[in-house]
């Protein structure tokens, strides 16, 4: 009996060792791929300061942070960024400029500011998010900035290099009092791009309210509960250069919350797309639409409102893709720390969400950090959606309120592992751990390289900006939508892609992470796949275009009714040469 | 709020007159914690107090007086009381383990980790040699270093130690909960927290909160029918759960059931929607609160007052706000103003020392000393260690002409603030309607000493 006993422990124990070594194996091959990020913001000549002019009177809009973009303003092919700065504000003393910053991508590495020739610099309020889109289908990708305490602006691409403000021209002057997050996205699907809008408190400066333990001699920012939320806009394209602002017929103005992230997503895939929105302190919305040019809220029901308790949770940014692979498409909202915690909601279909944060332990690592930019991407190219989180505290006293806690706060990476996420960042990069006030964050191939690259927008310092070394040590295929009968950018359209091993589906949507906007490009990450089996291009207008099969690693560009695939044609152009000096400009501080 | 008091001592110091010695009780040790259990029981909170701090002067070692006070301070939300007892009673006798367990506690309860962790490792290390592993205090301490390491996302180490604790104590529901959560954090493990939420139940099934994290892991586990039959059980337990109607609705969106989803939703909503309300409430009043303390602070009193009213407005419950308006009509030398405010607040909250002491500054204005006294001792039971409660309370026996007890609450303020020159030159005005000129000189040389120190 005791030799059987022994015999069993040996057994088991050995199961349990082969286990743990085949465990060990998968950890070390998943970091063997080596996927590092590095901070090359210095390296690439970006020396943008964003500005939050912090003050001892605490002003909510302080510390909200600023986006910022991807996107290839002058059609090269190189992917150039935008980051928005944030202003003055009451007792904060400052005598230079806070500008915006257009950087244009050399493609040798080095980015130049070109702020000035572009005529997008000026920042007349305090800035807040930016959104990238054709609206008027010229093939040039337009700009719209929101802020707090001013009218936003649309800011048309010329062509030429420059942008004009058509603001006023465009019907777009109003809004003011607090926007934050904006989304392009096709709501009718006439073909051209609306604009949503989201709004947040309502605050200004002559309303500031006292909070923290002033007794101990100092002040905290206040929670935004105590302010009360405003209703977003939604402004319909009229198709010749303006927007009519439809939020009451539509029946969005009809309810009011501190909206901070946005995506205009078809979650029901019933070819309509609906509105999800990232409240702060309030429950989220569901916009669902009906087809019909109006839209009924549906959070609560859905399951995509509160958190996994029924709190309505502190909404910052949202990301939205099949992260499961079920051909469904899932939502993740980023929020505050403890209790709160990066949610992710599983699409059940039928407009039913499930929180399954805690079940792909998603939840445990980011209820340490106060989340911001949020975004799914196959960052190592291995044919599933990873995640990815940009963190800060909202108060920079936080440390002395909870001590071990920090306003500075690394960001997290999770690696999708099956039916699970795997906090990874410490694999990955040091810049992945350096601890940062970030807001805003953007996902693009910068460097056209073949792998996915990061954009982080900070509070009140440099952004950082996050070079996927050894991303494309995998295979992958890029894709750019060019609409005829849709909306140029191919907003709203679902690609389903095959391989020999799978099938991978993606929606080009609008909006998304916070205060940000990713680039349109779309990228799968294929693993070993040398081919793509076929692609399935699903337009907003109907149209469904089939296309394969498609050689790995290059670029390609499908232009709506036409099936003929570019094969192994490179749209991306050659880069400048590097061997000159980069001209930069002193942005002062 | 501490200048306007401070001001009006300085002002009520030259009124004194001469009153009569009041009697003191004399019950046993035994009889006052007696007395204070069953006034605890009785929900007569401050008098248990008073009682409490009365056993514990009778025997300052006394570690079941030490700590009982402590909790129950804690309990009636006053933090920092509770951690003066213990800290007090650890200043002279540092060998209590269990006062110094209970400090660790309420450290941990107010989020300080780093320095429970700390004091439990100090119980611990004495423990080591001395007791067997079973002893309660060792459990107790082990059980809070658990949860400790939790706290501090230290989740191998925790685990570690409430295992050890289920070792040595099997039972103990507590420890089986904090594995629960644990556990119930990661997809691997649910299982595991199934197991300890069934052994909760086994131990004690009336526990409407078990059901609902019980459902919440079966939920996640896709056991979903078991899930809404705990949900459906902790409604059952208290019908008043908003977030176990929340879970169920979840549970009914899980089997696709459009209708029940709704309907529970429904319900949700109901129970929720007033909550969220007076959340908001509350948070906009305190900052209005604060906004109407740094007027206050600049003494701009007119905004001061618009604060603290609109603080009312927004949060008709805000005892906050009544005490600043008191503070206010205080300083605007409106003393029946200011005590109507002050009362309002101490309806409102009866257990904040400062209202008391607040109060007894109106009585005092409006002449009323005996019951400005009896107010003065309330402030004084629930927190002995502010020197200015003393002082007043010596300025009132003085006008009493009680000279002895006067002297006797001077020193104890002097005692607790040796460098405030006023406290001296109080404490040397009684000694001198006591007959002792030496010793009031000496004071008054003190006095002088630190007022020429402070001017410099």
């Amino acid at each position: 009996m005791r030799i059987f006993k022994r015999a069993l422990f040996f057994l088991s124990s050995s199961f349990i060792f082969f286990f743990v070594l085949a465990e060990l194996g998968r950890s070390i091959a998943r970091n063997q791929a080596g996927v590092q990020f590095l901070d090359v913001t210095q390296a690439s000549a970006i020396d943008f300061i964003h500005i939050r002019a912090a003050t001892p009177e605490k002003y909510l809009v302080e510390i909200m942070g600023s986006g910022c973009a991807f996107f290839d303003y002058n059609g090269d092919g190189w992917l150039d960024i935008f980051l928005v700065n944030g202003g003055k504000v009451p007792g904060f003393h400052y005598d230079g400029e806070i500008n915006h910053a257009l950087y244009r991508n050399r493609g040798n590495g080095k980015f130049q500011d070109v702020s000035r020739q572009a005529g997008i610099q000026e920042n007349l309020y305090y800035g807040m998010g930016v959104t990238v889109g054709d609206y008027n289908n010229d093939g040039y990708d337009d700009l719209y900035l929101t802020y707090f305490r001013g009218p936003n602006q649309l800011y048309r691409n010329n062509g030429d290099g420059t942008f004009t403000d058509v603001t006023r021209k465009a019907g777009l002057g109003g809004g003011g009092r607090w926007s934050t997050s904006a989304a392009f996205f096709d709501y009718n699907r006439d073909a051209f791009l609306d604009l949503y809008v989201c709004r947040y408190a309502d605050f200004d400066f002559d309303d500031n309210r006292v909070c923290g333990p002033v007794e101990r001699g100092f002040r905290i920012y206040c929670s935004p509960k105590i302010y009360e939320g405003i209703p977003d806009l939604l402004f319909r394209n009229n198709k010749d250069g303006t927007f009519t602002d439809v939020s009451s017929d539509t029946g969005i103005s009809s309810f009011a919350a501190k909206g901070l992230g946005v995506v205009g997503a078809d979650l029901n895939q019933d070819g309509w797309p609906d509105i999800y929105i990232a409240n702060d302190t309030d429950p989220n919305y569901l916009f669902r639409n009906n087809g019909d040019e109006t839209f009924q809220e549906i959070g609560l029901l859905a399951g995509v409102a509160l958190g996994e308790n029924g709190e309505a949770q502190s909404g910052m940014g949202i990301g939205c893709a099949d992260y499961d692979g079920d051909g469904l498409f899932d939502l993740a909202v980023t929020n505050l720390d403890s209790p709160e915690y990066l949610a992710v909601y599983r699409n059940l279909g039928n407009f039913f969400f499930e929180d399954v944060s805690s079940r792909i332990n998603v939840k445990r690592a980011s209820s340490q950090y106060v989340g911001f930019g949020v975004g799914f991407f196959d960052f190592d190219n291995d044919a599933d959606l990873d995640l990815f989180a940009a963190n800060g505290h909202i108060d920079d006293r936080v440390h002395l309120i909870t001590p071990g806690r920090s306003f500075q706060q690394p960001k997290l990476l999770f690696e999708n592992i099956g039916p699970r996420f795997e906090e990874v960042s410490l694999g990955h990069g040091e810049a992945l751990l350096k601890k940062q006030v970030s807001r805003g964050a953007a996902f693009a191939d910068y460097d056209n390289d073949g792998d996915v690259d990061i954009l982080v927008a900070n509070a009140g310092e440099k952004p950082m900006l996050l070079r996927n070394n050894g991303g494309n040590r995998q295979n992958w295929l890029s894709i750019r939508l060019r609409g005829v009968k849709s909306n140029r950018n191919g907003i709203g359209a679902v690609l389903t892609l095959q391989t020999g091993t799978g099938i991978q589906k993606t929606q080009i949507v609008g909006g998304g992470s916070y205060l940000s906007s990713n680039h349109l490009r779309v990228h799968f990450g294929l693993g070993a796949q040398q081919k793509v089996t076929k692609l399935q291009v699903h337009w907003p207008s109907g149209i469904v275009d089939q296309m394969g099969p498609i050689d790995s690693n290059q670029f390609i560009l499908v232009t709506e009714g036409e099936t003929i695939v570019p094969q192994n044609k490179k749209e991306a152009p050659e880069a400048e040469e590097s061997n000159e000096p980069v001209e930069t400009v002193n942005r002062g501080l | 709020m501490k200048n306007v008091l401070v001001s009006f001592l300085l002002t009520a110091v030259l009124s004194w007159t001469y009153g009569q010695t009041p009697r003191e009780e004399h019950k046993g040790l035994e009889e006052r914690l007696r007395s204070a259990r069953s006034y605890e029981s009785q929900d007569k909170f401050l008098e248990a107090v008073v009682e409490y701090r009365q056993a514990l002067e009778l025997e300052p070692t006394h570690e079941q007086a030490a700590i009982a006070l402590a909790r129950l301070l804690y309990k009636l939300g006053r933090y920092q009381e509770a951690y003066d007892v213990n800290r007090q009673v650890l200043g002279v006798h540092p060998e209590l383990l269990k006062v110094r367990l209970n400090l660790a506690y309420l450290l941990q309860a107010q989020g300080n980790l780093q320095e429970a962790e700390e004091q439990i490792r100090v119980v611990l290390e004495k423990l080591k040699e001395k007791v067997s592993k079973d002893d309660p205090v060792r459990v107790h301490a082990l059980h809070l270093m658990g949860r400790n390491l939790l706290g501090r996302q230290r989740y191998d180490e925790g685990e570690q130690r409430l295992l050890e604790v289920l070792e040595l104590k099997p039972d103990l529901i507590e420890a089986h909960l904090n594995l629960a959560e644990l556990y119930s954090q990661s997809q691997q493990s649910y299982q595991k927290a199934v197991d300890h939420f069934e052994k909760v139940l086994e131990l004690r099934s009336n526990l409407p909160f078990v059901h609902q994290e019980l459902g919440k892991t079966l939920l996640n586990l896709d056991r979903t029918q078991q899930a809404i039959d705990h949900f459906q059980k902790a409604i059952e337990l208290d019908p008043n759960l908003a977030e176990a109607y929340f879970l169920l609705s979840a549970a009914y969106r899980k089997q696709g059931d459009v209708e029940k989803t709704q309907q529970i939703l429904s319900r949700f909503q109901a129970l929720d929607s007033e909550s969220q309300i007076q959340e908001k409430s509350r948070l906009k009043g305190r900052s209005l609160y604060l906004e109407g303390e740094e007027h206050l602070w600049r003494d701009n009193l007119d905004q001061a007052l618009k604060a603290f009213q609109k603080a009312l407005e927004v949060a008709p419950d805000s005892h906050e706000a009544c005490f600043g308006l008191a503070q206010v009509y205080l300083n605007r030398g409106s003393p029946l103003e200011a005590l109507r405010n002050i009362e309002k607040a101490l309806e409102l909250q009866p257990y904040d020392s400062m209202y008391h002491y607040t109060r007894a500054v109106c009585l005092h204005e409006l002449k009323n000393i005996p019951a400005a006294v009896e107010a003065v001792k309330k402030a004084i039971n629930l927190n002995p260690v502010l020197p200015d409660y003393h002082n007043l309370l010596g300025n009132l026996l003085f006008t009493k002409e009680e000279h002895r007890e006067a002297a006797s609450a001077y020193r104890k303020a002097v005692d607790l603030d040796p460098d405030n020159p006023l406290y001296h030159l109080n404490l040397s005005s009684a000694l001198a309607k006591l007959g002792s000129l030496e010793e009031s000189k000496k004071e008054k040389e003190l006095y002088l000493k630190l007022l020429t120190k402070r001017s410099d």
